[in-house]
């Protein structure tokens, strides 16, 4: 059975090129159409539905963000397409979304067409969507992260999150809500997009909000959180994290 | 006389037998002198004498000591200056002997005998020498009497202050004194009348009484009171009553100055005779320099009112050798050496009285002094203050211009519009289009090239600004797939080499056409012309585009909006701090739906590069 696939681009040269890479990489994907506005796009959706749509987000004086809002469920997985929107970027890391930099190379949107099709379950995006609007319209400190594995999509405020253990690849979620929420990804990913927030990795196993913590236990170099959970500090790190937690207050 | 010399006889061999009978018959001696000092000078001399004699016999050098201080005095008074002087050097050598109160009246008859001589310098240093003794011995009746004496000479001097100080101590030992001292205040005051009638009240009192030298003295007033009073006549005759009085008495004392008085009354009275002849008699009698020089110089007068001109100069020259004399003048050094060292003295014990005053003042000026430092620092304060709030405003004004600076550049490299520059760049090297590339990737560095340079300058080239228009219309049109085209102009009569315009000025609203003008518009075209007319330089950005509309918050629009304020911002600060205007003049007009695009037009003052 064939992908639609829809592209929305108001460059018509870079249209052309991804339906190019598009049907020379996926024999399986059918480009059901080139829009270059949204009123073309609202054309082409009265017809067909695509099972995947890949989008630019400025189309001249237009976003698409205005259009995808009103739907109630996005009906379609969209990979956005972006020149330069560091808001957008940000945003579509913490919700998990699909997304390409221009100028891209025709790998890149290979790999970012092939992870959108291994899984194309709708049944929670519109979740993924809402907790996206919500990080690009808010400000910077209330983001919400979107945790996705096989079974479920978590939707957990940064703010709620006491630390992340790492076990090999997965990473493991401990909320305030004592929610324990597993992600096959590395801490490392994490801690890089959590920058910016009160995270400190106090240990090569931890990843620790700073927010909660309660004491700070030299001896042992265990970090004491306000729920009375033990976090372990390592021993080279046990300076910088003295500075941090006096720099916290 | 006989019966003193009996007297003598007797005492002096009841003196050999008995040291108390040798005291007491000093001291019958002195009395007897005592009572003739007043009327008849040549008796006291004579028992003072005996009892000076009594007194060496006994070989008690105290006793020869009073005794010949006793004897002195009277021989002061009678004018045996040397004589006495004998006597008293006598005293002053053996001072060790002697009583801190015959010590006292040695130094004190000494200052009487300089003082009748108006030797005023060692007369003032015995009076002074007198004073300790009697202060040691604490002999009221000597304090008084040298402290009355130093009034007297302090007066004379015409130091007020000093004299009134010497009558004051005087009058602390002495009822009698003070009696004296208003005789003394009352002489030289101006209430000449009233002294008149004082004296002759007085006069008549001492009528009942034998002549003696307060009556002489009496009289001496009398006449200096008619004399201060200018009634001459009177005067005279007064002066020549105490005279002969003075004469008939044997007293010695002012003999000079009585006669000198005669002399000027009568030099006053225009009978120049008898001026000359008492006036001559004066000098020949006076040992006193003062006195003498006053005496020559109304001889001097006189002599020159009768016409005898010779003479007169004789006194003129003798007057001014005696005033110019060095003896003078070192004795006026002297007077005012021991005047210092006494007030010296004095002052040490007032230094006291003002240290303590003084010390009240230091904490009084301590306060204002603390006072003043606070104003100080307080005024520092404010000054530094001042300082430091003109000092963060230039900061700030620097940090202002710092950060339009980074923001200008943030603007020019619209990250968005580079990104797909190089997305359309990457399009043309994907389709081996190597002339595009090649094309665009120069005009892309130009662009970024002119924007880095540029951003830093106040002030660029038409030509440079051209340029970089230029390049960043050939971004633009390859980002918009050469939806539009576009033209840039220059009048003939600008050169662009010279002319210059601040940076970055034209590119925002170059944008602005492509955006919200010429974008999704079939045809478009956007025209930039520069030009000069008069004494401004002119820019004409025009679009046939859609004019002036559009709410849509994407990438763009933002920026758009940034880039106006900015744009806005910026003449505000050029008006400021270069006084350099910039105005900006937008024109867009929709017609009967037509769409007449928008023209913006910013005129420079012209300004050479």
């Amino acid at each position: 059975m064939a992908l639609k696939c829809l592209i929305i681009e108001d460059d018509l040269n870079t249209s052309a090129n991804i339906k190019e890479v598009l049907s020379t990489a996926f024999p399986t994907i059918e480009v059901i159409g080139l829009a270059a506005t949204i009123a073309e796009t609202q054309n082409i959706l009265e017809v067909e539905t695509p099972d995947f749509v890949l989008s630019d987000i400025n189309l001249g004086d237009e976003v698409i963000f205005d259009f995808l809002k009103s739907f109630k469920k996005v009906p379609f997985k969209i990979i956005f397409i972006t020149a330069y929107s560091k808001y957008a970027v940000d945003a579509f890391k913490f919700s998990a979304l699909d997304f390409i930099e221009k100028p891209f190379e025709d790998e890149t949107l290979i790999a970012a067409v092939k992870n959108a099709i291994a899984n194309l379950n709708l049944e929670q995006y519109h979740k993924q969507m809402e907790a996206f609007f919500y990080n690009y319209n808010s400000a910077q400190k209330n983001k919400k992260l979107v945790l996705k594995n096989l079974e479920e999509v978590h939707i957990v405020p940064v703010s709620e999150i006491l630390f992340v253990k790492s076990d090999n690849n997965y990473s493991e979620f401990h909320t305030t809500d004592r929610r324990k929420i597993v992600v096959s990804k590395s801490l490392k990913f994490y801690e890089e997009q959590l920058k910016g927030y009160s995270f400190f990795r106090s240990h090569q196993s931890y990843l620790v909000n700073l927010n909660f913590a309660k004491t700070f236990h030299k001896t042992d170099s265990v970090l004491e959180l306000t729920n009375g959970e033990q976090i372990a500090v390592a021993g080279s790190k046990t300076q910088v994290l003295l500075h941090k937690l006096a720099q916290l207050h | 006389m006989k019966n003193s010399a009996l007297l003598f006889f007797f005492f002096s061999t009841v003196a050999t037998l008995l040291a108390q009978t040798d005291n007491a018959s000093v001291d019958n001696y002195l009395n007897l002198a005592k009572t003739h000092s007043t009327s008849k000078q040549d008796s006291a001399v004579y028992y003072s004498n005996l009892a000076y004699s009594v007194a060496l016999k006994t070989k008690d050098t105290s006793l020869i000591g009073q005794a010949g201080y006793f004897h002195s005095y009277y021989l002061i008074q009678s004018g045996a200056y040397d004589e006495a002087e004998k006597l008293l050097d006598f005293n002053i050598t053996h001072a060790a002997n002697m009583s801190d109160r015959v010590l006292g009246s040695t130094h004190y008859s000494y200052g009487n005998r300089y003082y009748t001589e108006e030797v005023y310098d060692k007369a003032l240093e015995h009076y002074l020498q007198g004073l300790s003794f009697y202060r040691e011995a604490n002999n009221k009746q000597g304090l008084s009497r040298t402290n009355l004496q130093l009034g007297v000479v302090y007066d004379k001097l015409g130091k007020k202050e000093l004299a009134g100080f010497f009558y004051e101590q005087s009058l602390r030992y002495s009822e009698r004194a003070r009696q004296m001292h208003t005789t003394k205040i009352t002489r030289g005051s101006d209430s000449t009348s009233q002294n008149i009638e004082v004296s002759k009240a007085m006069l008549q009192e001492l009528e009942k009484e034998p002549n003696n030298r307060i009556k002489a003295n009496v009289l001496f007033n009398l006449g200096k009171s008619y004399f201060e009073g200018k009634q001459w006549q009177n005067a005279a005759a007064y002066f020549q009553k105490s005279y002969a009085l003075k004469t008939e008495l044997g007293v010695a004392e002012h003999l000079d100055k009585n006669l000198f008085y005669i002399g000027q009354s009568y030099l006053e009275l225009g009978q120049l005779e008898s001026a000359i002849a008492y006036l001559s008699l004066a000098t020949n009698v006076s040992k006193k320099r003062n006195q003498k020089v006053m005496i020559e110089t109304a001889l001097q007068q006189a002599y020159e009112k009768s016409g005898e001109y010779q003479k007169a100069l004789h006194y003129a020259k003798r007057v001014t050798r005696m005033k110019d004399s060095l003896n003078t003048l070192r004795e006026n050094d002297r007077i005012a050496e021991i005047t210092s060292q006494f007030e010296t003295e004095k002052q040490a014990g007032e230094i006291k009285v003002l240290e303590a005053n003084s010390l009240l003042k230091d904490v009084k000026l301590n306060n204002q002094k603390n006072i003043l430092f606070a104003i100080a620092i307080g005024v520092l304060l404010l000054l530094s203050s001042l300082f430091f709030a003109y000092n963060r405003h230039k900061t700030k004004q620097q940090l202002q211009f710092s950060e339009m600076t980074r923001k200008l550049l943030q603007m020019q490299l619209n990250p968005h519009f580079l990104f797909n520059a190089l997305n359309g760049i990457q399009f043309f090297i994907k389709q081996n289009d190597t002339k595009k590339s090649s094309r665009y990737i120069s005009n892309f560095s130009g662009l970024m090239r002119n924007i880095l340079e540029n951003s830093v300058e106040k002030f660029i080239s038409i030509e440079e600004d051209a340029e970089t228009i230029s390049d960043f219309l050939a971004l633009q049109q390859l980002v918009h797939n050469n939806a539009f085209t576009f033209s840039i102009t220059m009048d003939e009569n600008l050169d662009p080499q010279v002319y210059a315009i601040p940076p970055m000025f034209t590119q925002p609203f170059v944008e602005n056409a492509i955006i919200h003008g010429v974008r999704g518009v079939k045809n478009g075209h956007i025209l930039v012309n520069y030009s000069l007319e008069g004494d401004v330089i002119k820019i004409e950005i025009k679009d046939n585009g859609k004019g002036i509309v559009t709410k849509n918050k994407d990438a763009n629009t933002l920026h758009k909006s940034m880039g106006t304020s900015i744009t806005k911002q910026r003449m505000e600060n050029l008006l400021k701090t270069e006084n350099y205007p910039i105005t900006l003049e937008v024109v867009s007009s929709k017609e009967e739906n037509v769409d007449h695009g928008t023209q913006v037009t910013l005129t420079f003052i012209k300004k050479y590069i």
